[in-house]
């Protein structure tokens, strides 16, 4: 028996030969007892897999197999949807960062960064104190640099120099006083309605504070102006002179 | 609707890939040898065919369905187990008879075997001859079918699975003369 005869063989017991290969084949199995064995062993095979190799347990796989076609799905649909209304979505973001940028620059424009304090102080002139050395003619001139800010500079503070200057766009002064315990400077910022980076502590929160290098700042808002004290002292100590500096502008 | 649940070519896919499915695990498993392998391979198969889907030529499913997974067991498992190729053994002149003349009656040898003893001697067979079997004589394809599934010439169909069923014979047999089920 030849190889080709013998897979004539398989392709019989197969049902795969047509016409004269398969009475060839055929006639071959009445002739030789050796294809005729073949031919049965291969057609036993053949019926004892199919009857004995049956189909393995498949149901969790087929469920993860249906779980995995449902996230494709939502996947493709989420992609659809994203590119169907892409221009929808891309407008309400623009929209979204346009408005964020006008309501920063309208509303939340007047916001000074606590860090931006060093910048604030630096960034001035140094303005010659008056000549006439009466305390009414210092209080008037002090009155001008100031402006409607809500402080007024108790006697016990002596001025040492005056700066003036502009922080974006927004005028600023810085005095340097000297009282009892020591160097203290107040700055003052016009248009400021709040402070970002800084801790507000009190009883109404309505101071801030911070530390810039050795020295502690203590701000507070009021009327549109942000007023700060820096001094080497404790928040405690700046607190009271914090106070009277707001009290003496009421009266 | 922006998120309708409905999708006629998900519920056709799924329809199609359920009535296949157990030849497919069952294949992927044949070929694998293991449950965890089986499992990821005949996933990636649904998953790849329910991609190309809209590429089905709406003839046979579980042919092509079959193809994708024999490809991906080519491309990814087969490499992996290192099993040794088996080109050189495709040769039509290679062929060898099944029939055992004179020493072991068949119908002894299969009626003392079991399923599992059977899958047993099956996995022994190299990949490509086995793949030929097993969907002639288990998933009763025609050799045409095996032929597109296979990607190899009729030819070479025939030359396989008269190879393959030789060896599962000769694998039979060992397995049950170590059993004990045939005398030597």
């Amino acid at each position: 028996m030849t190889p080709n005869n013998l897979i004539d063989i398989h392709a019989l017991a197969d049902g795969e030969l047509h016409g004269e290969d398969k009475s060839q084949a055929s006639d071959r199995l009445q002739s030789c007892a050796s294809s005729r064995a073949e031919y049965e062993s291969v057609l036993l095979l053949k019926q004892t897999l199919k009857q004995k190799c049956s189909a393995p347990a498949h149901d969790e796989s087929w469920k993860s197999c249906r779980d995995r076609l449902d996230l494709i799905d939502k996947t493709k649909r989420a992609e659809t949807f994203v590119g169907k209304y892409a221009w929808a979505l891309c407008g309400v973001f623009l929209f979204t960062i346009i408005s964020a940028a006008v309501f920063n620059r309208t509303a939340g424009g007047n916001v000074l960064n606590a860090a931006d304090m060093t910048n604030v102080v630096s960034g001035m002139s140094p303005l010659a104190l008056p000549s006439a050395s009466g305390p009414s003619a210092l209080k008037q001139w002090m009155n001008k640099i100031l402006g409607r800010a809500p402080v007024q500079i108790e006697p016990q503070l002596q001025l040492r120099s005056v700066r003036q200057g502009w922080v974006n766009g927004r005028r600023a002064a810085r005095f340097d006083f000297v009282d009892q315990k020591g160097p203290l400077a107040l700055v003052v910022l016009e248009e400021t309605d709040g402070v970002e980076g800084a801790e507000l502590f009190g009883k109404e929160s309505k101071y801030y504070r911070s530390q810039m290098e050795n020295n502690q700042v203590l701000g507070w808002c009021e009327k549109g102006y942000g007023l700060f004290l820096i001094s080497p002292r404790s928040i405690d100590e700046l607190v009271p002179v914090a106070e009277r500096l707001r009290v003496n502008r009421s009266q | 609707m922006l998120f309708r649940k409905g999708n006629p070519n998900r519920d056709r896919f799924e329809k199609m890939a359920e009535q296949v499915f157990p030849s497919l695990y069952g294949t992927a498993l044949r070929l694998t040898r293991e449950r965890e392998d089986a499992n990821d391979l005949a996933q990636e198969a649904i998953i790849r065919a329910y991609e190309a889907f809209d590429r089905f030529d709406g003839r046979n499913f579980k042919a092509w369905i079959l193809r994708i997974l024999t490809n991906l067991y080519i491309n990814r498992y087969r490499q992996r187990q290192r099993e040794a190729p088996t080109g050189s053994l495709d040769e039509e002149n290679a062929a060898e008879p099944v029939a055992n003349e004179g020493t072991t009656p068949d119908r002894q040898l299969f009626d003392g075997l079991v399923g599992a003893e059977i899958e047993q001697a099956l996995l022994k067979v190299p990949a490509d001859f086995r793949l030929a079997v097993i969907l002639s004589d288990i998933e009763g394809m025609s050799y045409d079918e095996i032929a597109q599934v296979t990607e190899v010439p009729l030819g070479t169909v025939r030359s396989r699975l008269a190879r393959g069923r030789a060896i599962l014979r000769r694998e039979l047999e060992s397995f049950a003369r170590t059993e004990g089920y045939l005398k030597s």
